[in-house]
């Protein structure tokens, strides 16, 4: 059984990442391999981005990874290095530089490098999306 | 264990040289072997004399000779990428190993796991 780590650098609509990644997490799940978490990292932070919000009849990333998260207890960490450059703020951040509001999505923490690289030492593949 | 992080592209039209070296030094940082591959417009990160600055943006590649410090010494060009770029290892930075595609392909292969810039 292999244990799996995902990796999200890619934009949660200008991407087919979400779609891609939510199926291979929900595939090796459900072939009994563990998936240690899925790490979003460069332009993948837009994934958490709470505020997304896409036209009725087209798909959502947030849905999908919603239902990750909750049905099949997968982490979902951000790297709050990139988050920051990009605009994505949990409560703590946004408090610190007093933005309006915050926008992290429910499920999502804030993370880092520091934990990508412990969790990849246990992973036995790493899979970029 | 030991990951490979290759460059595939060119510096100042996005941020993945500086997020490819703090990913680097990440695993550095944790005592794993850390293996840099510059290929296709990857080559350009190591081009000598750049001045990002110039046009406001943050030169990392000034962060470049810093991976001898985190003991990061595996250092890949590719010859090809170079020779089609008009360019010779004189251009770069920093001290690199050259390699044919064919080279890069059977150093690649020993790595535990490979991330894309």
């Amino acid at each position: 059984m292999a244990k799996f780590l995902i990796l999200v650098t890619s934009p949660h609509y200008d991407s087919d990442s979400a779609k891609s990644s939510y199926e291979f997490a929900k595939a090796a799940i459900e072939q009994n391999h563990e998936v240690l978490g899925i790490f979003f990292y460069q332009s993948g932070v837009s994934h958490a981005n709470q505020f997304n919000a896409p036209l009725s009849d087209e798909p959502s990333a947030s849905s999908l990874w919603q239902e990750l998260a909750t049905r099949y207890k997968v982490n979902l960490l951000v790297c709050a290095t990139a988050a920051s450059r990009r605009g994505i703020a949990d409560k703590e951040e946004a408090k610190r530089m007093t933005f309006n509001g915050d926008n992290l999505s429910e499920h999502f923490t804030m993370s880092g490098l520091t934990e990508f690289s412990a969790l990849s030492t246990q992973a036995t593949r790493v899979v970029q999306f | 264990m030991s990951i490979a992080i290759l460059h595939t592209t060119a510096p100042s039209s996005n941020p993945n040289g500086l997020e490819a070296l703090d990913t680097a030094f990440a695993f550095a940082n944790i005592e794993q072997q850390v293996g840099m591959f510059f290929i296709q417009d990857g080559v350009y990160q190591l081009l000598k004399g750049q001045q990002p600055e110039i046009s406001g943006f943050k030169n990392h590649t000034k962060s470049y000779p810093a991976l001898e410090f985190y003991d990061i010494e595996d250092i890949f060009v590719c010859t090809e990428s170079l020779k089609e770029r008009n360019l010779t290892s004189e251009n770069l930075l920093l001290e690199a190993t050259l390699m044919s595609p064919e080279q890069l392909a059977s150093y690649l292969k020993p790595f535990d796991q490979v991330l894309r810039f």
